[in-house]
Order: C-alpha cells, then sequence, then structure tokens
C-alpha cells in the first residue's frame, strides 16, 4: 500500500464530499489494483476486484471511523473482494491461469510461480507481510483473524516458498519457533 | 526481518501495470450497487424481473461484448444479465424467445445430467448451467455457452461500453464449435472427456440438421 495516505481526501470523503471521494479513489485504485493481482494473479479479476472494493468504498466510507484506520479497513475490503471473486470464479467457472501481467523481470516470475504455488490463504499473509509491508498485527486485523494464527500461516508459507525461491528469511518475523502441523 | 525475499516482492509489486482507474463505473456502482449481504435477494428479484419482463415482452438487457481471445480463451463483458435457478421448461422457451438468434439447445450430455441455471445475457449470448454425473465425484458442473455467430467481436448496443461485467474464460480443447447459427462452447469445470463432448457435439449439429430439414 502506498507509503503516502491521502488523509485530506479521506476525511473529505467521509464527509460527503464527491470531488474528495473521486480524489481518494484515483489515489488508491493503483494500491487496490496491485493487491487484488498480486491474491488474485489475473489481470481481469484483479481489475474486477479492484472495482468492486471501490464501489464499496464510495458506498460506506462515511461510517469509517477516522482517516487514521483507512489502510487497514481499505485492504480488508480489497483482500475480502478478491478472496471472493476467486471462490466464486472457480467454483463456477475457469478463469484464464495466473499469468505474471508486470514483468519481463526473470526474478518477478520467479516471485509470481512460487506465490501461485500456494494455497490462497497463505499467498494472502504473504502478499500482505512482503508485498505491503503490513505488520503481523496489521494483517490479522485486515484477516479477522488471530495474530498467531497470521505468524503461523506466515511460517508455513515461508517453508514452503523456500525450496522454491532459495533467499526467503529463515523465520517470518515474530515466527513460532515450532511450528505446529495442524490445518491452516 | 528483511531479507532479498522482501526486495524481490516489492520489486515485483513496482512493475504490475496499472489500468485506467474506471471511476465512472465505479460511481454507477456505487449508486446502483446493493449491500453484499443482500445478494440473495437480489438474485431472487433478478429473476422475478425476468419472468416479469418475459411475460410483458420487455427487454431488459443489452450492452455485451463477446470475443474469440487469441491462445484458446474466450471473453465477454456486459452490463446487466438475467440468471434462472432451476429453471422450468417455460422459462427456457422465454430465454430462447428473447434472443436473436436460433438456438440449438444442447443434447447429447451424459446421462443423468439436469439443468440447473440458465443465464441470459444481452440478446446474443444464453449459458446454461448443467449438473453432470461423474466418476470420482458426485457431480460435475457443465457450462454450456450458446453465442450469437454473427455478434461475435461484436458491440451489441454501440452507444454503450459494457463495463460491469467481465468474465474471461480459457477453452479445453475440442470444446468449441458452430452448429448451425450459433457459437457453442463447453466450459467444464471437473471436465467432460473427449468423448462425450463429442458426442455433445455430435448431437447438437443432428438437431440442427433436423431443424433446418423442417
Amino acid at each position: 500500500m502506498a507509503s503516502f495516505l491521502p488523509a485530506a481526501h479521506v476525511e473529505g470523503a467521509r464527509m460527503g464530499d464527491p470531488h474528495e471521494l473521486s480524489r481518494l479513489i484515483e489515489a488508491v485504485w493503483p494500491d487496490a489494483y496491485r493487491l487484488a493481482f498480486a491474491i488474485l494473479g489475473d489481470r481481469s479479476s484483479a481489475q474486477d476486484a479492484s472495482q468492486e472494493s471501490c464501489i464499496i468504498v464510495c458506498r460506506t466510507i462515511a461510517s469509517l471511523r477516522g482517516a487514521g484506520a483507512f489502510r487497514v479497513w481499505f485492504s480488508r475490503i480489497v483482500v475480502r473482494e478478491a478472496s471472493r471473486l476467486k471462490r466464486r470464479r472457480a467454483a463456477v467457472e475457469l478463469v484464464v491461469a495466473p499469468a505474471p501481467d508486470s514483468t519481463d523481470h526473470a526474478t518477478s516470475i520467479d516471485i509470481w510461480r512460487a506465490l501461485s504455488a500456494l494455497p490462497r490463504k497463505l499467498r494472502e499473509v504473504v502478499v500482505l507481510r512482503y508485498f505491503e509491508d503490513f505488520s503481523s498485527r496489521e494483517i490479522a486485523s485486515i484477516l479477522l483473524v488471530p495474530d498467531g494464527t497470521v505468524r503461523f500461516r506466515l511460517a508455513v508459507a515461508i517453508r514452503r516458498l523456500r525450496p522454491l525461491l532459495g533467499d526467503v528469511p529463515e523465520s517470518a518475523p515474530h515466527a513460532p519457533s515450532k511450528v505446529r502441523t495442524h490445518a491452516v | 526481518m528483511r531479507s532479498d525475499f522482501a526486495e524481490r516482492c516489492k520489486d515485483a509489486r513496482r512493475y504490475i501495470a496499472i489500468p485506467a482507474v474506471p471511476l465512472d463505473a465505479i460511481h454507477y456502482g456505487a449508486a446502483a450497487k446493493h449491500p453484499t449481504h443482500r445478494r440473495t435477494i437480489v438474485a431472487a428479484l433478478l429473476a422475478a424481473t425476468t419472468l416479469f419482463a418475459a411475460a410483458v415482452g420487455a427487454r431488459v438487457l443489452d450492452g455485451t461484448r463477446f470475443s474469440f481471445a487469441p491462445g484458446g480463451g474466450v471473453s465477454m463483458q456486459f452490463d446487466q444479465r438475467a440468471v434462472t435457478l432451476a429453471p422450468t421448461k417455460a422459462n427456457l422457451q422465454a430465454a430462447i424467445g428473447h434472443v436473436d438468434f436460433r438456438v440449438v439447445l444442447p443434447a447429447g450430455l451424459p446421462p443423468g445430467s439436469a439443468l440447473n441455471d440458465l443465464a441470459r445475457v444481452g440478446r446474443s449470448v444464453l449459458i446454461l448451467g448443467y449438473s453432470v454425473p461423474a466418476t470420482g465425484r458426485r457431480r460435475n458442473d457443465v457450462r454450456i455457452w450458446l453465442v450469437d455467430a454473427v455478434n461475435v467481436g461484436a458491440v451489441e448496443n454501440s452507444a454503450h461500453n459494457p463495463s460491469r461485467y467481465r468474465v474471461d474464460v480459457r477453452m479445453a480443447p475440442r470444446s468449441h464449435w458452430r452448429a448451425g447459427a450459433e457459437e457453442v462452447i463447453v466450459v467444464a469445470r471437473g471436465g467432460l472427456s473427449q468423448a462425450q463432448l463429442k458426442q455433445i457435439e455430435r448431437s447438437m449439429l443432428a438437431a440442427d440438421e433436423q431443424k433446418t430439414a423442417r
């Protein structure tokens, strides 16, 4: 998520200013798309998820408790919409397989391939931690799961990524020292 | 903990190409969209609207763009759709009456297949969802798209660019053929065998010939 938080736009949009709302959507659109793409791995789904997320923001921003909560709140919406879309499309139709939209960079392609090998729940925590720089506590708030669950998922994800990518950290931030083997 | 992995993730994120923000579609959606928890009610209302529209002969849907993508995929953009769950024969006939092409219905499906749902997109696309018996799993979901061949690649209502929904589907080999005036695309998540696909194609082509001969 962008380091620059458009707090003025958030406040204006909360107060019902349509001009500020438009500027806010324009400001957060790239972050929404990047997050959705990293979770979904395909362009059209990412665009749909980001668009739905922005629609939800337009409808419900008045209920946001303050500009400071915007980043986590917005990320929660994007992750939820991306997950919902992924489940729905998997159940209904075959969606085009994940394709690295981004790049001709070999390293990026490695990252996308490795990510696509992870199940959705693990992929979400990796994306939120390493792409979006959220702390495990913030990720817990976004995914509405306990902090320990986030750290556990990160540890499992890293263990699975290590054979695919050689430079994965030895342990997740604040990861449990022993990884139990219950279901993720 | 920082690492090269984290940097590579940042790089990968940085190189994601961002499409233009669809501001108009977002504002339109925000004005028209219903809350998520009411979707079931909305689906029921949509089905009821379809029946009502069929009854009064109103044109409910327009603005559909359908195209074949290189590499064996299809892409469809549209603004509205009408979905009927557990459709009756009357629902099916009504939907057929509202499209602009001569419909050849799917035939030759494996025994025990049942029509689960029916979706009409504009006047040029019908999507029939079947539940098909399968080995290994209890049922397979199979969707058969019937698309007006004349409208492939065209925008049905050129005054409006459909942007609300977009569906991209990758086609399996030999899951696409033409039967009369319609393009047929079979989307089977659990997979139909090549023999089953061939059987459906043969049956539909035979049905088309019979219709033509009449």
